[in-house]
């Protein structure tokens, strides 16, 4: 659905706004008014912050699904490419080596063998019975750049037999809030995950990656000085046309930094990943203690969770529904700040633009 | 379960926000309409606004009023002095005491606006806002067309 039938829509379900409404069984859909939220509870026993904290899992553990499909896709391609005899297309050496690096696959492997290795390897990836420590995701994200993501490691384990696993932590009647919401940032990786690896797959048949078009921006940071600077990351969801309010607070942000804060746009979650890794490189530096700020317009919650994973600071539109819980509030805009140094500027803060350019550290 | 949107979106009005996410943590406004269930159907709790008011007669300070020109039985929260007589003779319990502004508050069809916004808010289209003669035309009109008309009526 797009922004049109979204707004023909209106209004939205309020309850469903707060993350207050669940319809995660038949007796449902339970609501708790956002105004008694100390004496109300789901028909399961749910309290809000549990309420709230468990909508967002589920969400995720929905689009991980998904972004799981897509690669299982892209590989079930790669290895048809691979038997057919038809395809002659030689991938280039630079484009090999990258993804030797990336990965931290064995340099002597080349042409259609590493082609096949990589397939192995997302197999592995993608099986729920797998086991053993997956280097991939060791080599994706490197301690130095993204130190969040290595302080909640994902477990030695393919990526569907975690997925398998956190859904338990959502169906669990004792959960915690903090576990829950940690788990949920760490599913939403496995859409960038998946949507990285797509890329690079495509790469090696003869498609073009969604990431890849973002190719410009990544040749940009190359340009950038060696100090320290303000950066914007415009992330955009192709699936549907931005909302203006995201162009309106881009430019008003530009305006107020006297056009002191580079602005990027994006196409692509995945290419967060490399822009990362690219820009730490520059200024040595994790993502944490760098001044960016990722505006995303999407409807997916895997893209402003994944992106607060991996250390960003993010401002969303559609915002997240969480406004039901003070708990996951607080969770979002102090707790991972604590930690990692990044926060999630909901869009009904008031002194949005003000706390945004403070992060900036763009103040006359 | 009852979809209780009509609730949060008059409880957000009296806030004066129309949007959930702008929501005070620590307010709690009155609830001018209640939703429950009555012998296993859902039931609106909220004034229905009678032609001859108990409510008006039973008020002493004439903070309830009708408007000329409109059916409504609008009330003036700072004229109100908070005797509760209202209360007691509302059959439809559609009242409600503020204990801390110690007034009695209750739905005002919020005429400031176009279409009050819990009638927006219903889905279902359970409330609806209309001339109380034209719903009844339109009862009829249905009448008609389920029945065939009968001469004289309709």
């Amino acid at each position: 659905m797009g922004w049109v039938e979204k707004e023909e829509k209106s209004p939205a379900c309020g309850y469903g706004l707060l993350g207050l409404c669940c319809s995660a069984c038949l007796f449902g859909p339970c609501r708790i008014s956002p105004f008694e939220k100390d004496s109300e509870k789901g028909i399961c026993g749910d309290v809000p912050d549990l309420m709230v904290a468990k909508n967002l899992l589920r969400v995720v553990t929905g689009e991980a699904l998904e972004g799981l499909r897509c690669l299982k896709e892209a590989t079930e391609s790669l290895a048809s490419h691979n038997l057919s005899k038809a395809s002659k297309r030689r991938i280039s050496e630079e484009k090999q080596k990258s993804i030797i690096e990336k990965y931290g696959l064995p340099s002597h492997i080349t042409g259609k063998a590493l082609s096949r290795h990589l397939s192995k390897e997302v197999e592995r990836l993608l099986s729920p019975s797998s086991q053993g420590q997956h280097t991939f995701l060791k080599n994706i994200f490197p301690k130095k750049v993204f130190p969040s993501l290595n302080q909640y490691p994902f477990p030695p384990r393919s990526l569907m037999d975690f997925l398998l696993d956190s859904m338990k932590i959502g169906l669990a009647k004792s959960s915690d809030v903090g576990e829950i919401l940690w788990q949920s940032l760490q599913i939403s990786i496995i859409t960038i995950i998946c949507e990285e690896l797509r890329d690079d797959v495509y790469d090696l048949i003869d498609g073009e990656g969604l990431s890849r078009r973002d190719a410009k921006v990544l040749d940009a940071i190359k340009s950038l000085s060696s100090d320290l600077s303000p950066v914007m990351l415009l992330l955009e969801d192709e699936r549907i046309p931005s909302k203006e309010w995201v162009y309106q607070m881009a430019q008003e942000l530009e305006k107020l930094s006297k056009n002191k804060v580079l602005t990027l746009s994006l196409r692509g979650i995945g290419s967060l990943l490399e822009i990362g890794r690219r820009l730490s490189e520059k200024w040595v530096l994790p993502i944490g203690g760098m001044r960016i700020v990722v505006l995303i317009s999407s409807p997916s919650a895997t893209w402003t969770l994944g992106a607060l994973a991996l250390g960003f600071t993010v401002i969303s539109t559609p915002s997240l529904p969480i406004h039901g819980s003070e708990r996951v509030e607080k969770f979002f805009s102090e707790d991972l700040k604590k930690r990692f140094g990044n926060i999630y500027f909901p869009t009904w803060r008031e002194d949005l633009l003000n706390a945004v350019l403070e992060f900036l550290r763009w103040k006359d | 379960m009852l979809c209780q949107s009509c609730v949060l979106v008059c409880q957000m009005n009296f806030l004066g926000t129309s949007d959930p996410q702008k929501i005070p943590f620590d307010e709690k406004p009155l609830q001018r309409i209640r939703v429950t269930f009555s012998c296993g159907t859902p039931w609106v709790w909220k004034c229905q606004h009678c032609l001859s008011a108990p409510c008006l007669e039973a008020c002493v300070s004439g903070s309830l009023i009708t408007m000329e020109g409109r059916t409504g039985v609008m009330h003036h929260l700072e004229a109100c002095v908070g005797c509760g007589s209202c209360l007691l003779v509302c059959p439809y319990g559609a009242l409600s005491y503020d204990e801390k502004k110690k007034r009695v508050t209750k739905c005002n069809l919020c005429f400031e606006k176009e279409i009050p916004p819990c009638v927006e808010a219903c889905q279902s289209r359970a409330l609806v806002f209309q001339e109380l003669n034209s719903f009844v035309q339109v009862k009829r009109k249905r009448v008609v067309q389920k029945t065939g008309g009968f001469h004289g009526v309709g």
